[in-house]
């Protein structure tokens, strides 16, 4: 807006103008203080994402590298039940199955069933 | 930061910028902030007519946009519109507890060498507090299309994004708008200093 006299002319758009041309400009601290807070933000999710990788002794990776406790656990029962069926071994039969002494008998079914009393 | 990534942020959209920066790129938190805080400043200064506020309100709102970057879904709002409300929202707030106290106290002018004198510079503070004042007694969506339009200098098609809008509604919305200030204000033109009446 020009500044001549109080016979200024009212024109709205001289207004805006006005105002425009008034209002203060951000500062660089403000930009400074805006880019600080965004590194901080970065630092923080990375600090989250990125979690320190952790090294293992060698014997907690060996534990590792066979499995862990799944494995443990499982060899544990199986050698167990191996024990047990050592131990129960007397108490199974003994009686076996000879496939070359087996004889295969004919038996009849109707033995009691005459053919002549169906043919009336 | 290369010349090439120079020239690649400053082509990239703030969407991408602001992915850029969730995966971890100070630059492209440094161009959207180049890109964004004048305006983001302005519509905070314009609505709060004090420095220091709009300044506090500028920076909440840019950690609020750095905060939600790594969850950002491109597809959801455009980073302008997400920062316009934001910022909206956070002066609207802070206008509610500064109630009490006036809030045209600080407004700062910074006068330049060349202004003639301090009753022009006076009679431009009267003048531009009562167009203030006059925005602020039109409907919402009017004030918001008109601050946008003449005060933040944002296009048309940026308001209509905004507003959710058609280019023409935003066009009716501040023509509306500036009739409604012309007239009130032609009411004051004697205490403001106008002689002359060419609306």
């Amino acid at each position: 807006m020009t500044h001549s006299d109080d016979e200024k002319t009212f024109d709205l758009d001289d207004l805006f103008a006005t105002a425009r041309s008034e209002m203060p400009q951000p500062d660089d601290a403000l930009f400074a203080a805006i880019l600080a807070d965004a590194q901080s933000v970065l630092a923080d999710t990375q600090a989250v994402t990125s979690p320190v990788l952790e090294t293992l002794p060698w014997y907690k990776q060996l534990w590792s590298d066979m499995g862990g406790w799944p494995s443990f656990v499982g060899l544990t029962t199986a050698g167990l039940v191996g024990v047990w069926i050592g131990i129960s071994a007397d108490q199974l039969p003994t009686q076996t199955i000879n496939p070359f002494s087996a004889t295969a008998e004919l038996t009849d079914p109707f033995s009691g069933l005459d053919l002549g009393l169906l043919e009336g | 930061m290369s010349k090439d990534e120079f020239h690649s942020l400053d082509a990239a959209s703030d969407d991408a910028l602001l992915v850029l920066f969730a995966n971890g790129s100070p630059a492209a938190a440094q161009e959207l902030t180049r890109r964004l805080m004048p305006r983001v400043f302005a519509q905070a200064y314009h609505k709060l007519r004090n420095r220091a506020d709009a300044e506090d309100v500028t920076q909440d709102a840019f950690m609020k946009l750095w905060r939600i970057a790594p969850d950002w879904k491109q597809d959801q709002a455009k980073v302008s519109t997400w920062l316009y409300r934001v910022v909206e929202n956070a002066c609207i707030d802070r206008l509610r507890r500064n109630k009490t106290s006036a809030p045209l106290d600080d407004v700062g002018f910074e006068p330049a060498d060349d202004r003639p004198s301090v009753s022009d510079q006076m009679q431009d503070k009267s003048r531009v507090d009562a167009l203030y004042a006059a925005i602020d007694t039109l409907p919402e969506r009017q004030a918001a299309a008109l601050r946008m339009r003449h005060l933040e200098d944002r296009s048309n098609i940026e308001i209509a994004q905004i507003l959710d809008l058609s280019v023409e509604a935003v066009e009716s919305l501040v023509s509306r708008a500036k009739r409604t200030l012309t007239a009130q204000l032609r009411g004051q033109k004697t205490a403001l200093g106008y002689q002359n009446d060419t609306l």
